[in-house]
């Protein structure tokens, strides 16, 4: 019996640690820019902005 | 201008990650100096490190030699898709360049209205405005196997924008220029994200853009802020505007003087046309014979 729940626990640290890795690859692969945008300045050079 | 580039310098100081883009009127053939306003634009966006302007028609008001001077002062392109030059058919702005970000690589290209050129007749004569949708098909696909994502500097108002973007595939961002006015939040076009920032400065607009391992877009957040009154001003493009200021001061004096100039002349048209042929010959004869006259020694 005691032998069959450290069986589930070492089962359960296992696929604890691969969800984790696998979580860990997927934000990795993820990436960000950021774009600043604007238009129609017009030539308001002292004004606005 | 000066307290936009705070904005952008504290954004870069956040995010390294940043493309800094402009959907086209930067300047105008408006105002006291126009020339001048639009030579500090361009300084002051050298300064922050645009990395590309599209075409508007704001940028070819002041003459297509004027845009040529700009584009050799500009340390980024000068963008359009659809704008060519009537006698040898070359592109008026550079079609398309791509541009790495954090591992993500960006194509941009714009395109402008054909109709905005009507107020132009001798801009007309000189240039040659192909079919936006027409332009764009044309070049997507040879962007697209450079790029992960391809951005639109969109110059046609945010009604075609947003027709033009269901049109031809292949758009993932479109930045609206020639429109006044912002949007907040960004419209989704099909499968298009539309943002629009175009108010003389007065906004600052960012769209943070997530991409997965295959390029998709899996994420975007839009900012729209108005720069706030306690926004300091960049002392760098600060002191740009002196000079600019003072170009302006001797553009008013110029033009001032020539409007005297201008009265005085009507003056002594309306004075002559008002003497009789006899009148006239009579008082010219006067005239010369003051000229003639040699000074007396005092």
């Amino acid at each position: 019996m005691v032998r069959f729940w450290k069986l589930v626990l070492a089962l359960f640290l296992v696929l604890s640690l691969f969800g984790s890795l696998l979580e860990n690859a997927g934000a990795v692969q993820e990436k960000k820019l950021t774009v600043v945008y604007q238009s129609d300045f017009k030539g308001y050079v002292e004004g606005s902005g | 201008m000066a307290r936009w580039a705070t904005a952008i310098k504290l954004q870069r100081e956040k995010d390294r990650n940043l493309l800094l883009l402009d959907a086209g009127n930067a300047f105008s053939q408006l105002g006291v100096a126009p020339e001048a306003a639009a030579e500090a634009t361009i300084q002051g966006m050298n300064l922050l490190q645009y990395d590309a302007l599209a075409v508007g028609e704001g940028e070819l008001s002041l003459g297509v030699d004027f845009f040529r001077k700009m584009q050799n002062n500009s340390s980024f392109p000068l963008v359009s898709a659809n704008l060519f030059v009537h006698d040898d058919s070359q592109s008026l702005g550079k079609r398309f360049l791509i541009k790495e970000a954090n591992g993500i690589s960006v194509g941009i290209t714009s395109v402008i209205s054909p109709a905005y050129f009507q107020n132009f007749p001798d801009l007309g004569k000189q240039i040659q405005v192909l079919d936006p949708a027409k332009a764009l098909s044309d070049i997507i696909p040879t962007i697209r196997k450079q790029a992960d994502l391809i951005i639109l500097l969109s110059h046609l108002g945010e009604v075609e924008t947003r027709s033009l973007v269901q049109k031809v595939a292949g758009i993932d961002v479109a930045v609206i220029g020639h429109d006044s006015g912002v949007l907040d939040p960004p419209v989704q076009a099909g499968k298009t994200l539309v943002v629009k920032n175009a108010n003389k400065g007065m906004y600052f607009g960012a769209l943070e853009i997530v991409v997965d391992s295959e390029s998709h877009i899996v994420q975007t957040n839009n900012l729209i802020k108005k720069l706030a009154a306690d926004v300091v001003a960049d002392p760098a493009v600060g002191e740009l505007l002196q000079t600019y200021q003072q170009a302006k001061s001797t553009s008013l004096r110029e033009k001032s003087k020539a409007m005297r100039k201008n009265q005085m002349e009507e003056q002594l048209h309306k004075t002559l046309n008002a003497l009789s042929p006899e009148e006239f010959v009579e008082q010219e004869m006067k005239r010369r014979q003051q000229v003639q006259k040699p000074a007396q020694p005092q």
